[in-house]
């Protein structure tokens, strides 16, 4: 998980903030639509999953992502 | 193959976008899209002046003789009215003669593909000799004051290329292919006659467009590959469609083509739409005579297309 938490990390580009994984998506401070896709992009590249936007509405979390690359 | 483009003359820079949105972090997305500044069709500028600008400018740099053309397509998804055909201005525009046919073609990041089909279709055929083929979108005009991020991407411009018989037989086979359930992921909603009273904005769906594009480019590459009995290594030149660098880096990395063969060339003009192809061809930094080059365009649609031309512009 802390892998996880890193790579998410990693795609806002801000090596000071903190994270949790019980974290909505939409609530990270920088997300924008960017981010999303490069969200998009780690996914794929780093667990071969691809995500639709209806993977990132409002209401997901890291924990809800995270389960799905399990 | 000859081309030339045009731009019109306003222009949109990150500064411009910082001033009308303070709080976008416009640096750091068009650091990634690669995109530092775009061209926009003034208030009177439809895509009809874009489109007889570029094809003005091919006639004068290779001294063509507009007489000759027999066919024009014109490949725009922004059209000066609903009917006729915005080729049909085009045609009267650039003084084509009466015996010249015309067409529009309603297809945007695949449609110079779409556009180079039809023209060997002809050319093969034995029906035309020469093709005017002419790429003009403005949609900057669709996009909406509140639109940060599609301000970032589009840009407006045109091209033409003169396509002839020699040209066709070194272009090879195509691959089209289609996923319409995906159209209101990339669409202008109002303008037709469906939504009469909605503006014609733009709206796009960029997590599901890159999705798509992640789903399809890998195999369409291998298919145009396969179709033309070609291997990766034997490409000296891979175009794709110029959609952002951050969408092609990821596709490149993916289908695995070398960075030194993958052309990305759209960091002073954006995406501008069927004209990306025809605009990297043309940079005169890159000399792409007699090389072999993949052509791949997808996007609005949804819709996607390739093709291998071989001897490029022998």
């Amino acid at each position: 998980m802390e892998k996880f938490l890193k790579n998410i990390k990693d795609q806002f580009e801000d090596t000071n903030m903190t994270i949790s994984i019980e974290d909505k998506l939409v609530q990270i401070e920088g997300y924008d639509s960017m981010t999303a896709l490069m969200i998009i992009s780690m996914l794929e590249e780093e667990y071969n999953l691809l995500i639709s936007s209806d993977d990132l509405n409002d209401e997901v979390t890291l924990k809800m992502l995270f389960n799905k690359i399990q | 193959m000859k081309i030339a483009k045009f731009f019109p003359q306003k222009t949109r820079s990150n500064h411009d976008i910082v001033e009308m949105h303070p709080d976008y972090s416009v640096e750091k997305i068009s650091k990634k899209i690669g995109i530092s500044n775009r061209y926009i069709a003034g208030k009177d500028e439809f895509a009809s002046d874009l489109g007889s600008n570029a094809a003005k400018n091919l006639f004068i740099k290779y001294n063509i003789d507009r007489s000759e053309i027999d066919f024009l397509i014109l490949v725009t998804q922004s059209p000066d009215y609903l009917l006729p055909a915005t080729s049909s201005i085009i045609h009267a525009n650039i003084g084509l003669s009466n015996k010249a046919g015309n067409i529009d073609v309603n297809q945007g990041c695949s449609g110079y593909l779409y556009g180079l089909s039809l023209a060997k279709g002809l050319l093969k055929g034995g029906i035309s000799k020469n093709v005017l083929l002419i790429t003009a979108d403005t949609y900057t005009k669709y996009i909406s004051n509140e639109d940060k991020s599609n301000k970032t991407i589009f840009g407006d411009a045109a091209t033409a290329s003169l396509i002839t018989i020699k040209d066709a037989n070194n272009i090879g086979e195509f691959i089209f292919g289609t996923d319409g359930k995906g159209v209101k992921d990339l669409y202008v909603k109002g303008g037709a006659l469906r939504n009469t009273g909605l503006k014609p904005e733009i709206f796009m769906n960029g997590p599901n467009v890159f999705n798509f594009t992640i789903r399809v480019v890998p195999e369409l590459i291998k298919n145009v590959l396969d179709n033309n009995n070609i291997s990766i290594d034997e490409i000296d030149y891979y175009i794709f469609h110029q959609a952002n660098m951050f969408m092609l880096n990821h596709l490149r990395k993916k289908i695995n083509i070398p960075k030194n063969k993958f052309i990305i060339d759209m960091e002073s003009s954006g995406n501008t739409v069927s004209s990306t192809i025809p605009i990297v061809l043309e940079n005169s930094e890159i000399n792409f005579s007699g090389k072999t080059i993949l052509l791949a365009g997808f996007g609005v649609g949804l819709s996607w297309s390739a093709v291998v031309i071989r001897n490029y512009g022998l």
